[in-house]
């Protein structure tokens, strides 16, 4: 394989080693063939794709976002402060507990003069900056998102996404919200039982559930808050509470399946 | 299944807290919207698609054009390789450029 990468057009994009794309709309087949083997197309890349990304501190992309936050980036966030996520829910997150507060200029609640107050605790969206991340059930690709067009940020081919990914500690963060992608997928399973039994709570479930994305504040949700669901979890099954935020987030989930497994048993019992 | 709103339960039935559903329906909307899965996804229940990490960029979406990849213009093509000439409908004609059988080029 040849070691020079293009700098330029639509092939280096991608990483290529292919040549320039001086006909690309005649594009020869070891072309195509190139960019399916590095799995890329259209700025898409995978965790072998060449990337790099070096941050200039210009602060830029810190304004006017939404930065979700599941329920471990809250309690890694929570434990930064010294609160409880209780707390944290209340004092520094909007629309229902799951975006971070933001300022009157836009910027995000945890942005400081200098740089980010919470940076070693940073989110997941925040540490793959500027590369958004989209999984299926087995697939996971990652996209370049549109950088501010004053960005002093330095794009680069001189390593990959994997290497970027580690760079930034991004994994116990993947593995989070892969254990919450699951915990919903059950949450949801649970629901068509429930509405098949009293059709009348489907349209009061649905408006709930969609008060979320209509960005008015519908209030945190009882079961997401960490720190109260693992303290009554644990008064019940008379267990010390953990102060590991890993073994934290495994009990929240355990707390929150019980929770469900008792409307499924009830749901039997009727 | 029994609710309390259907008054009076049947023997030995147990009832589900409405407040119970809904308390897992707002988890689990609000869980998927942290994913990027719209709330009316998650009750449809799409098994497929499992998470999107994603952030809102509803900002900058005008300056994506600059990143659309560029096809080369034909006409550079065609003058970097010099044999190969636009198809003749295509040819612009300027016919104030155009001379008719000039005397230089009469067959001696």
């Amino acid at each position: 394989m040849r070691d020079t990468f293009y700098e330029a057009g639509w092939l280096a994009e991608i990483g290529s080693t292919c040549a320039p794309p001086i006909r690309w709309h005649r594009r020869p087949r070891r072309w195509v063939n190139e960019i399916r083997r590095r799995g890329a197309s259209g700025g898409v890349s995978r965790r072998a794709s060449l990337f790099s990304y070096a941050c200039n501190r210009c602060r830029l992309c810190c304004y006017g976002k939404g930065i979700r936050v599941n329920p471990y980036e809250v309690l890694r966030l929570a434990r930064r402060r010294g609160i409880s996520t209780t707390e944290f829910l209340k004092h520094y997150t909007g629309n229902g507990g799951i975006e971070l507060a933001r300022t009157a200029d836009e910027a995000c609640v945890f942005l400081g003069p200098e740089a980010c107050t919470v940076h070693p605790d940073r989110p997941l969206v925040c540490r793959l900056y500027p590369l958004g991340r989209r999984v299926s059930q087995d697939d996971e690709v990652f996209f370049e998102l549109t950088p501010h067009p004053e960005t002093k940020g330095v794009y680069g081919k001189g390593a990959t996404v994997q290497d970027f990914l580690e760079a930034q500690g991004a994994e116990p963060f993947i593995d989070a919200a892969r254990r919450y992608a699951e915990l919903r997928q059950r949450l949801a399973a649970t629901l068509p039982a429930a509405f098949a039994a009293a059709p009348e709570l489907e349209a009061e479930a649905r408006a709930t559930a969609e008060s979320y994305q209509d960005g008015g504040d519908p209030g945190v949700p009882e079961l997401l808050d960490i720190d109260a669901m693992v303290r009554q979890h644990c008064l019940r099954h008379k267990v010390k509470m953990p102060r590991d935020v890993k073994r934290l987030m495994g009990f929240h989930i355990m707390a929150v399946e019980e929770f469900v497994e008792s409307l499924s048993e009830k749901g039997r019992g009727a | 299944m029994t609710l309390k709103s259907h008054g009076k339960q049947r023997k030995g039935a147990r009832r589900i807290a409405k407040s119970q559903v809904l308390k897992i329906a707002a988890a689990a909307a609000a869980l998927g919207l942290t994913m990027g899965i719209k709330p009316t996804t998650l009750l449809a229940g799409d098994p497929h698609e499992m998470a999107v990490q994603k952030q809102k960029q509803h900002e900058y979406i005008k300056y994506e054009a600059h990143k659309r990849p560029l096809r080369p213009r034909p006409n550079a093509i065609y003058m970097k390789y010099g044999v190969h000439k636009p198809p003749v409908q295509n040819r612009k004609v300027n016919p104030s450029n155009v001379t008719v059988n000039p005397p230089d080029a009469a067959p001696r």
